[in-house]
């Protein structure tokens, strides 16, 4: 009879012991404080012009005492730790702001958002593609123009909900062992793979969100009846279906398909992995159209936030030169503000002929998912 | 009279605690009625030719893979606990690690070392010894896949089953005249087919709901198109509308298998179950077991192997490998717990439907099995929904991360236990009873102590899939959650492999122990009384 109590109190030990995690937050604010001293230590250190140094000081005193009122910012980041880990990271050096970020797929995080509503935690949703920020626009805020002011005209949403942060173009990767003289062996744009010569060695991934943001490009540019014969041409070359980007790289580097229709930064990150011997390179359509379009990753301040100073200066931090040069020389995306250069790798924005396209405008997907459920490409 | 009422008290608190906990764990399903209620164009999204098409699709997939696990698992079972093969427990243990892979992970490194142009066939190609290699992608790619990763699943209980299975039956059979095959037919797989059936149903399920390794292997499901309209469409209306109907094939499945009628009960009434001896295999015996061996080499070391040269390659190559050591402790930490809670809310379920078998008992039972029909990103948002309005306080903290796991691996708790509880010879409570001691002290002192060995089993099981689960953990869990799932996903779909495979490798080596004390401890104690 006595261990019938074990029961409820295991129950009560397992909520004690959760929720034990959520204390957390406060410890990370008491580690920053601490962590102060040693940057006035340093200042110290500096032997002459003691003026000065008083003056750092007290400066560093206020900060602190600033900081202390600083909520930590809420991110739901649809781009993995693994690339903005380390901006974020920066992020909270530079400003001292707290940051507690959930990542996850955008399209799982967009759900999660809906599913919140005006309760959501989250201050700043920063998503992997356009569609994404679409999907929640009526969530957002709308963003002072000093903040999309940073980025060309086509790299926001006209209504000012939402800007992109990073730009990432569509490529053609085709494997090198098949295709020594790409200028010769492709096509010079992206109409000419329904050619029956390529039948079975295209591959494409018609479930990702990017893909299906270039068959809106398609769309908008070529119109609905030259893209449809486009899809259709390309069933008929018997496309191989790949779950997302990174296995159709994968297949184009192993020489499973000659051509892959993706974005082009996961070339990079196979050649980092398996060296310059990663058997796949990317092609850069000349005559560009609606097969080079450039995607924008970005993020919007939620309108439910109730710590918006800081996720402005998120933003802002995100448009500066620090952050665009990180995004370009690690990550290999296109930086959106002007004075910051793009990786030496990649060929430059304006040479690759886009097609005249609002960016927001590619983040109408219901047409488009009509359009590939009607050809077969998606179910 | 007396006695009498007492069942009646105790009928009234078990079904009402089961229908309190089915209640909980039907939220995902009200969810998706509610969501998908919402949805004008629902017939036209499902009534369409490709859809019956990924429909034939699915459905094949989960008879595939239920039939092989269960033929897979009926091979190993028998070899492992009725002969004289070599290394028995070490390639018992073996046999439990696919368990611990995740889906998504085996579906990887499946397809980089034996795609049609992977590792293997660069290798074997550049001696010159083959110039083409097998395409196993598309079904029977999806197959393998699934079946290796899954066969656990009936693998364990049937194991179980076979060492509690009484000789004596099979020899008072044969001793009244039936022959070999008569005797397996009538006797010796009724016993078998209750832990057949239970395993059976979780493969069955598990195959409807995953994404990762079909996604990979190219083969198009029903869940992929739940998932394209989640991430490429941000429909999460359609995406349930989608759902729903996986819920309806869940529902198929789960009354299919109560069709199939499994044994009526047999109990022993000797303290310790008779084992006649074991198979003599002779000359055979190296052959059995490198057959035995192949499985666990499919199923575990092929993943490993993959994982092991990104780690090293990595490391050749100067990559920098990231590594938090703190999300062994959250990984571990959450899983324990869920294990925990998952397992306390099993009791009463499976109490219920065994103790009291009715139409209403039942009924909360397939309702505990529903959610593991479904991709587990569909449970997480419904609970997101649910705990953000209901719960908002505690929105966002482990507690409702664990909640759940805990409706999502429910069924796997349930049936553990009740694998054991229909075997329990219900004679051993009278006689306590009939000692004086009263329904609860019964429960305590011998019903509990008589479960423990599949309490523990069902709890360790829980524990490793809650150790290796993704989409659920990825939409629930509190800000700056990192676990290992969420650290080999963060880099391995960006294609950082090295930095991926270090806590895959760990996932896989944590996971290891677990399954071999499933293993060993089962061993020993004999559940029947």
């Amino acid at each position: 009879m006595k261990k019938l109590f074990l029961i409820p109190l295991s129950v009560f030990a397992i909520l004690m012991f959760a929720c034990a995690g959520e204390t957390e937050v406060v410890e990370v604010t008491k580690e920053v404080v601490v962590e102060k001293p040693t940057t006035v230590e340093v200042v110290k250190e500096v032997p002459v012009m003691t003026e000065k140094v008083v003056e750092v000081e007290k400066e560093v005193v206020k900060e602190v005492e600033v900081e202390k009122k600083y909520k930590p910012l809420v991110i739901y980041s649809g781009r993995k730790e693994s690339l903005v880990g380390p901006i974020i990271q920066a992020f909270t050096d530079a400003t001292r702001i707290p940051v507690e970020v959930k990542y996850g797929k955008t399209g799982e995080m967009a759900a999660t958002l809906m599913e919140e509503g005006d309760k959501t935690p989250a201050d700043i949703f920063y998503a992997q593609d356009p569609g994404g920020l679409g999907s929640v626009e009526d969530m957002f805020a709308v963003l002072p123009s000093s903040i999309t002011s940073k980025v060309p005209d086509w790299a926001d949403s006209p209504n000012q909900k939402w800007t992109g942060i990073t730009g990432r173009a569509r490529v053609v990767v085709y494997n090198t062992d098949a295709i020594t003289d790409p200028a010769t062996q492709l096509p010079d744009n992206l109409y000419d793979f329904i050619d029956p010569k390529w039948k079975g060695k295209i591959g494409w991934p018609p479930t990702n969100s990017s893909f299906q943001a270039m068959v809106t490009g398609l769309r908008l540019v070529w119109g609905e009846e030259k893209t449809k014969t486009w899809l259709e041409g390309i069933i008929d070359n018997d496309v191989k279906v790949y779950a997302k980007n990174t296995p159709t790289v994968e297949a184009a580097g192993a020489g499973e398909i000659e051509v892959g229709f993706v974005n082009h930064y996961y070339l990079h990150r196979f050649l980092k992995a398996e060296t310059e011997s990663f058997a796949a390179r990317n092609y850069f359509l000349p005559s560009g159209g609606p097969g080079s379009v450039v995607l924008v990753a970005g993020a919007g301040i939620l309108e439910a936030s109730d710590n918006k100073e800081a996720a402005e200066r998120f933003m802002e931090f995100m448009l500066s030169t620090t952050a665009q040069a990180y995004f370009a020389n690690e990550i290999y995306e296109y930086p959106l503000v002007e004075g910051v250069n793009k990786s030496y790798l990649l060929p430059d924005l304006s040479t690759l002929n886009t097609p005249d396209i609002d960016i927001s405008d590619l983040g109408d997907v219901e047409a488009t998912q009509k359009l590939l459920q009607d050809v077969g490409a998606l179910p | 009279m007396i006695k009498n009422k007492f069942v009646n008290k105790n009928y009234l608190w078990l079904s009402s605690i089961s229908t309190l906990i089915a209640l909980v764990v039907s939220i995902p399903l009200l969810y998706l009625l509610f969501r998908a209620v919402s949805h004008d164009g629902f017939i036209e999204l499902i009534f369409r030719e490709r859809i019956f098409w990924i429909t034939l699709k699915s459905i094949s997939l989960v008879i595939s893979v239920t039939f092989f696990s269960i033929v897979i698992s009926f091979f190993l079972a028998q070899f492992l606990t009725k002969s004289d093969v070599p290394f028995k427990k070490l390639l018992t243990i073996l046999c439990c690690l696919p368990i611990v892979i995740p889906s998504y992970v085996y579906g990887m490194v499946f397809v980089h070392l034996l795609g049609p142009r992977g590792k293997v066939f660069q290798i074997l190609n550049s001696w010159n010894l083959i110039d083409s290699f097998p395409d196993l992608y598309g079904f029977w790619g999806a197959t393998i896949t699934l079946t290796f990763l899954s066969y656990p699943y009936v693998f364990l209980p049937l194991r179980a089953a076979m060492i509690s299975l009484d000789d004596s039956f099979e020899d008072a059979s044969r001793s009244l005249g039936r022959g070999r095959i008569k005797t397996f037919y009538y006797v010796t797989l009724p016993l078998l087919l209750p832990a057949m059936r239970s395993g059976g149903l979780l493969v069955a399920l598990y195959t409807l709901s995953d994404f990762g390794a079909v996604a990979l292997l190219r083969y198009q499901t029903f869940t992929w198109a739940i998932m394209n309209m989640y991430n490429g469409a941000y429909n999460r209306i359609s995406a349930a509308a989608l759902s729903l109907v996986l819920v309806f094939f869940a529902i198929l499945i789960l009354s299919m298998e109560s069709y199939l009628k499994g044994a009526r009960n047999f109990f022993s009434s000797s303290s310790t179950s008779s084992s006649s001896s074991l198979i003599q295999l002779d000359n055979k015996k190296w052959i059995i077991f490198l057959l035995i061996l192949l499985v666990p080499i499919i199923g575990a070391l092929i993943p490993i192997i993959g994982l092991l040269t990104w780690l090293i390659k990595g490391i050749i190559y100067g990559d920098v490998i990231d590594f938090n050591f703190s999300t062994i402790f959250t990984s571990l930490k959450v899983s324990f717990l869920a294990a925990i809670s998952t397992m306390i809310i099993s009791l009463p379920i499976s109490f219920f439907a065994v103790k009291y078998k009715n139409k209403f008992s039942l009924l909360i039972e397939k309702i505990s099995y529903i959610g593991f029909g479904l991709p587990s990103i569909v449970v997480g948002l419904s609970l997101v929904y649910f705990s953000i309005n209901f719960l908002f306080p505690i929105y966002q903290t482990t507690a409702v991360l664990i909640f759940g796991y805990s409706v999502l691996f429910l069924p796997v708790g349930v049936s553990a236990i009740k694998s054991t509880l229909v075997q329990l010879n219900p004679n051993l409570e009278d006689a306590s009873r009939g000692l004086g001691y009263g329904y609860i002290k019964t429960f305590i002192k011998v019903t509990v102590p008589l479960l423990m060995p599949s309490i523990l089993a069902g709890s360790l099981l829980i524990f490793l899939l809650t150790m290796k689960e993704l989409p659920l953990t990825l939409v629930l869990s509190p800000l700056n959650f990192k676990s290992l799932p969420t650290s080999i996903w963060a880099y391995a779909s960006e294609a950082f492999f090295a930095s991926a495979a270090l806590p895959a490798l760990i996932l896989i080596l944590l996971s290891g122990p677990a399954s071999a004390y499933l293993v060993l401890k089962k061993n020993n104690i004999d559940v029947r009384g």
